[in-house]
């Protein structure tokens, strides 16, 4: 199964599926609902996003979280479309670290 | 609709003014009674916060188009899905509307829906049905808000094709092997809900009462309908 895409998990052994109740966290809401925006906005569309997904290397795609991956796709379209600056959006993320509080600025 | 203030929490102060009560407070402090605030600043939290206000300066976006989605999505939960059920339960023709075309019927309640389409499977005595999105998460969220962590786990998008009905034992649920079980794969343009079996003896309940039956994995086909447990 080479040719498999890496999302492509249908059919294969896996463990225990895991029941815990996971809630969703305030930051990850509000990140989707701004994927939303830019989707209904035609910014990027569904399909985009997945090829994203897909060309993760396989390793990363396997330690990834699923909202990481949500705003890592995103972040790859916005760079990839010249809307956003890589160098920049790290910087920014840095800076809000160092700050350690939920305030962009 | 009461609303669940979340949007309270959103940090937009000094732009917005629309949350009167926040005036003359300018949130210097954390907010002590949000729990999601004890928790540390991941990265990836931390990369969503920049990202989002760079796309606000860009005006890609602006503060109030992602907080007003964020009310839609809050709407958006098992309990709409679980409308759809009872009503369908209770009126045939709804039922026939339903299963014809998922995303009208729920439209014909008032659900706003922002999925392409939905479809609607019924359960009978002789088949019950279990959606997966293989490839990732694919859900109808408008009916039954955002899926929960197993429906997303890279177990279960594995082994539901596979052993549907092992997977529904670590579930509790065990079938005869005169029922069939039947997968549903969801993609982007086709998300899938589950039409379970009304439960005997609730014969005179009201559309309410038999709504309340109704929880969120029944939808998916993970759980069958009943009274709410305790």
């Amino acid at each position: 199964m080479t040719d498999r895409l890496i999302t492509d998990v249908g059919g294969l052994p896996a463990d225990a599926v895991p029941r815990e109740e996971v809630p969703q966290l305030f930051w990850e809401k509000h990140m989707i609902a701004m994927f939303n925006v830019l989707w209904s906005k035609g910014v990027f569309n569904l399909d985009e996003f997945r090829r994203t997904v897909e060309s993760m290397p396989l390793d990363a795609y396997k330690k990834s979280r699923f909202y990481d991956r949500r705003t890592d796709g995103m972040t790859d379209l916005l760079v990839e479309k010249g809307i956003i600056d890589r160098a920049e959006l790290e910087a920014r993320t840095q800076a809000v670290l160092r700050k350690g509080t939920r305030d962009a600025d | 609709m009461t609303h669940d203030h979340d949007h309270d929490h959103d940090h937009d102060h000094d732009h917005d003014h629309d949350h009167h009560h926040d005036h003359g407070h300018p949130h210097a402090h954390p907010h002590p009674t949000r729990e999601d605030d004890d928790l540390e600043l991941t990265y990836g939290e931390a990369k969503f916060i920049a990202l989002r206000a760079m796309l606000i300066e860009k005006g890609v976006v602006t503060a109030d188009e992602v907080r007003r989605r964020l009310e839609i999505n809050d709407r958006a939960g098992p309990h709409q899905g679980a409308r759809m059920v009872a009503r369908a339960w209770l009126d045939p023709d709804y039922k026939a509307r339903m299963l014809g075309d998922g995303k009208k019927a729920a439209i014909e309640l008032g659900i706003q829906v922002t999925e392409a389409e939905v479809m609607a499977i019924e359960n009978t005595p002789d088949v019950h049905n279990l959606v997966v999105c293989t490839l990732c998460s694919c859900y109808p969220r408008s009916l039954l808000g955002e899926p929960p962590a197993w429906y997303v786990s890279k177990a279960y998008r594995s082994r539901a094709v596979r052993e549907p009905r092992k997977v529904l034992r670590e579930f509790g649920l065990e079938f005869p092997a005169n029922v069939e079980v039947r997968v549903h794969d969801s993609n982007a343009d086709l998300r899938y809900m589950i039409l379970p079996l009304r439960p005997a003896g609730t014969e005179g309940m009201t559309e309410e009462e038999l709504a309340a039956l109704v929880s969120r994995d029944c939808l998916v086909g993970a759980a069958l309908p009943g009274p709410m447990p305790g």
